[in-house]
């Protein structure tokens, strides 16, 4: 009894309630493209985070296979613990002597013999007769 | 090789990055020689088809040692030998076969028979010997030694290249290489069906190949094709033919080899059907120019065939005088059922072998084959210094039993009953037990019977046991006649039975008692002047 007669004075005050939501939705501004903008910011970063990474690993990652000669460089180098300026002294060699791959200074010990070595490198000989002796 | 060297190495070999191959390849112009093997067992080692080939292409300047290098690319450079054998290049395509048959790759066998049944291609006869050689060596891993390092499964492979074969068979109009035929043939079994489908159609394209490998060829697939087919049951008659005109030492020798109770019962049915063997005639060595064992399974396979009388008794007649004891022994075996008056004459002179065994197997058919003189020949025998020699005798002899001398012994006159029972004697070594069963007997006839006939067998001292016993019979006839033939068995224990006895109920005993006892002291007497008594004699 006590119920029914609440229930019936709510609905009596029924325009009461008809502005409440003013303000909330359908009544605010449009969005513009500025307001897009921080997110589109946010998802190119993080893109180009995720392709880093995967680039990254995949640059490190030996065990795929593949079929990049610069990679295989790399993979006898670590084998051999050279250092970067070891690597590209070697690479460089390998340029100058006209391999078409660099890793095939890893199975050319003739061209780190002095008279063989090319003009630019005659500054180099002696690492480069380091590198032999630890190559070969 | 250096360590470093053979971390480089060791990289390039389990590196999955395919730029090793072009790197390896350029290390094959190495003049460094550790770089070069080393390169070389890396591209055999990695599964890699340009690298495969480059190493092909550089077989013929390969040495022994490098060569070895390349064995552990067996069953891995199929794909790059293939390419190798269909290239037009002379060299590549030498390479390639040489690397084949080195390998023993059967993978290449189809490849090979597609390359032989071209007729444009220049290298069309080149692979169709090296087709020949490889279904030989596989024949050879089927039916030969087996090399403890060869893990693949022969009948498999044989499998494999019967079915590239098989279709080489059938398009055979079209290309008419017989070698591809007999490489069929040879790895062919006695159940394959299109080999049978050949042999039963005269008029096939292949037959007269078929045939004519089957009579040639001493590959060990085809010797044991032919064996195969004795062993089956309906094989073609061409077959057969073939089988009885081959005479080569290497089918002989694995035919005599084939024979024992086992393979001659299997075969049994198709050896009926063969009435000759082209080494076995007389234009042909002997028997004598086999070993003993061969000698022997000679002798057992001619039994099983069905060869004319005379050639059989020709072949027995040798193996009778030149064969060994143990061919002389089958030979006998083989006469057995053979009657007439050759074999009889063989089987006599075999009764003197100097073999006790082949003795006794001829002597077993003497009496059968009712010899003149075989009698005297067996009572000979039974003297023989050879036990199973008087044994064969004996069982030749076998009527002469005592049994028959007791069941006879009435009806044989005075003469007969002497002479049958030296026989007897000498025969039957259970006489003296029949003599003492009979003495037991509960008639009285059988007992004095027994007496006689102990006397007449000369078997008194061996029964002298049972007659002290009958000096103790009931009836006075039956003592009498004991202690009358007791005279012939000297020993005190008789002396003293014949001393009891002269005290008898009965005269005639004590008289026959008496007599005996006097005998005994005469051939004391005569003993001690070196005369010999009768039991002596």
């Amino acid at each position: 009894m006590h119920g029914t007669l609440l229930t019936t004075a709510l609905l009596a005050q029924i325009a009461n309630w008809e502005r409440l939501g003013d303000g909330l939705h359908s009544n605010h501004n449009r969005l513009e493209l500025w307001d897009w903008l921080p997110y589109l910011i946010g998802v190119v970063a993080l893109a180009c985070i995720s392709a880093g990474v995967a680039g990254y690993r995949k640059y490190n990652d030996l065990s795929k296979p593949c079929d990049d000669p610069k990679k295989l460089f790399r993979e006898l180098s670590l084998a051999h613990g050279l250092d970067r300026s070891s690597q590209r002294l070697l690479r460089r060699l390998a340029q100058l002597a006209g391999f078409s791959q660099p890793a095939e200074v890893f199975l050319s010990p003739g061209v780190f013999e002095a008279p063989q070595l090319p003009e630019q490198l005659r500054g180099e000989e002696k690492r480069l007769q380091q590198l032999q002796s630890r190559l070969f | 090789m250096t360590s470093a060297l053979d971390t480089t190495l060791k990289v390039l070999t389990s590196s999955r990055n395919e730029s090793t191959v072009p790197v390896l390849i350029a290390a094959l112009d190495s003049c460094d020689e550790q770089i070069f093997d080393g390169a070389l067992k890396t591209l055999v080692a990695r599964r890699n088809k340009a690298g495969h080939s480059a190493v092909i292409s550089r077989w013929h300047q390969l040495s022994a040692s490098q060569r070895e290098l390349l064995s552990e690319g067996r069953g891995r450079m199929s794909g790059a030998l293939r390419d190798a054998v269909l290239s037009g290049n002379l060299q590549l395509f030498q390479n390639a076969c040489e690397l084949v048959e080195e390998f023993t790759e059967f993978d290449l066998v189809p490849t090979l028979i597609t390359l032989a049944e071209n007729p444009t291609s220049e290298h069309a006869q080149a692979a169709t010997d090296l087709v020949i050689r490889l279904v030989n060596h596989l024949s050879e891993m089927l039916y030969g030694t087996r090399d403890s390092n060869e893990r693949r499964n022969p009948e498999s492979l044989r499998k494999y290249l019967l079915e590239s074969l098989e279709r080489s068979v059938e398009r055979f109009r079209r290309h008419k290489r017989t070698e591809l035929i007999e490489a069929f043939v040879v790895l062919a079994g006695p159940h394959c069906g299109m080999l049978s489908t050949i042999l039963d159609d005269i008029h096939h394209a292949c037959y007269t190949t078929v045939v004519h490998t089957m009579a040639k060829s001493e590959s060990k697939g085809i010797l044991a094709l032919l064996l195969g087919f004795l062993q089956t049951e309906g094989t073609a008659s061409g077959v057969l033919n073939v089988i009885s005109r081959r005479k080569d030492e290497a089918f002989v020798g694995q035919l005599l080899g084939s024979v024992s109770d086992e393979g001659l019962a299997k075969m049994a049915k198709n050896l009926k059907r063969i009435k000759s063997f082209a080494w076995l005639t007389k234009e042909e060595p002997g028997i004598d120019r086999f070993e003993e064992e061969n000698q022997v399974a000679c002798v057992k396979l001619i039994a099983a065939t069905n060869l004319q009388q005379n050639e059989v008794l020709r072949v027995l007649e040798q193996a009778l005088i030149y064969g060994g004891p143990s061919a002389r022994l089958a030979a006998c075996e083989a006469l057995l059922p053979i009657s007439g008056d050759r074999p009889s004459q063989l089987i006599l002179q075999a009764s003197s072998d100097s073999d006790p065994q082949v003795q006794a197997a001829a002597t077993r058919q003497l009496r059968d084959r009712h010899l003149p003189g075989a009698m005297s020949i067996l009572l000979k025998l039974i003297d023989s210094p050879h036990e199973i020699v008087r044994e064969a005798s004996r069982e030749s002899l076998g009527e002469f039993s005592f049994e028959n001398f007791v069941t006879q012994y009435e009806t044989l006159s005075e003469d007969a009953r002497r002479s049958t029972s030296m026989v007897v004697r000498k025969v039957d070594p259970g006489a003296a037990v029949g003599l003492l069963v009979e003495m037991e007997h509960k008639s009285r006839k059988h007992r004095l019977r027994a007496i006689e006939m102990a006397e007449t067998l000369h078997l008194v001292p061996q029964v002298g046991e049972g007659l002290i016993g009958l000096l103790a019979d009931e009836d006075h006839v039956v003592r009498a006649a004991t202690a009358d033939a007791l005279q012939l068995c000297q020993t005190p224990e008789v002396f003293e039975a014949l001393q009891h006895a002269t005290t008898d109920s009965s005269t005639a005993v004590q008289n026959a008692a008496k007599n005996s006892l006097t005998f005994f002291s005469n051939m004391t007497g005569a003993a001690a002047t070196g005369v010999m008594s009768p039991t002596e004699g």
